[in-house]
């Protein structure tokens, strides 16, 4: 009987990616993307020094993703404004009447350190807050950390292979200038969706992780 | 007479809103505090990590110390 089909002997294997070199043609290779991670850091691809809790030993962060900076703007604009505030009813003082006299000045010298103590509280909370809110890709699942208001704290992770789609939108004057965006991560069945919040390149982020969805998906078929 | 006691009452009187003020800056510092540590052991970072938990030390050493300073100039 004559065959109907017959497998090529000599099966050429697909060349391995590495992970550092993971690109698509539409995104940039995250060799291109920023990769030095410092105090200010909210896109960091291929980071070096981060680990995080229950971190497999062959499991590599890929991507690192934090609100981008520019979303602090209003705190920082509090904050200069409450730095001046004392200084303003200083200048002002004489014009209305030098209601402060009757205090000694020890006590307004107090008072005013106790102010600015308040405000550098205001300001490391809000930096902190903004600090630990992060997003990481690494070569095996999606881990999202939530830190608000000092008392939220949640910490949710999905595999990889558990991810079906991943979509942003940018909508807006200020996201478009400045380039960031609300990232949506759709994981199977009833698992909780995973939304990142105002990430820098989104665009890139979101080739990023759906090049090591197909790579997943690859990687399970085969 | 009445007017000097007025004055001493008002400046005992500013001292204890100081302190409680202060005092309720330090409860926070240290909820900070255990929160920067909690959140330090969830996410490490090899540098700044230990950059936020100076400052968050910083802030509480510097009230408490204002307290301690209040509570005998004041």
């Amino acid at each position: 009987m004559p065959d109907l089909f017959i497998a090529p002997l000599n099966k050429q294997e697909e060349p391995k990616q590495s992970d550092d070199l993971l690109m698509s043609k539409s995104s940039l290779p995250l060799t291109e993307l920023p990769s030095n991670l410092h105090l200010f850091s909210s896109f960091v691809a291929n980071p070096r020094g981060i680990h995080f809790q229950n971190q497999d030993s062959d499991e590599k962060v890929l991507l690192f993703i934090k609100r981008d900076l520019i979303t602090n703007i209003v705190w920082v604009g509090i904050s200069i404004l409450f730095i001046f505030i004392p200084i303003i009813i200083a200048v002002a003082s004489p014009f209305m009447g030098n209601f402060l006299n009757f205090l000694p000045g020890r006590h307004i010298f107090f008072y005013l350190l106790l102010y600015y103590l308040f405000v550098g509280t205001y300001v490391f909370v809000n930096f902190f807050t903004w600090y630990f809110n992060i997003a990481l890709v690494t070569n095996k699942r999606i881990i999202d950390v939530d830190f608000s208001s000092l008392v939220y704290k949640n910490v949710a992770a999905t595999k990889l292979s558990l991810v079906q789609d991943v979509s942003y939108d940018q909508v807006g004057i200020v996201r478009s200038i400045f380039d960031y965006g609300d990232i949506l991560v759709q994981t199977a069945g009833t698992l909780d969706n995973f939304h990142f919040e105002a990430a820098p390149s989104p665009e890139n982020a979101v080739h990023i992780i759906q090049d090591l969805i197909g790579k997943e998906a690859r990687n399970g078929l085969s | 007479m009445d007017l000097v006691n007025q004055i001493l009452n008002s400046f005992i009187l500013f001292k204890a809103a100081f302190l409680i003020l202060n005092l309720i800056l330090i409860v926070f510092l240290l909820v900070v505090l255990q929160q920067v540590f909690a959140m330090s052991s969830v996410i490490t970072d090899a540098f700044d990590s230990g950059i936020i938990r100076t400052v968050a030390i910083a802030l509480l050493v510097i009230s408490v110390s204002l307290f301690l300073t209040a509570l005998v100039i004041l």
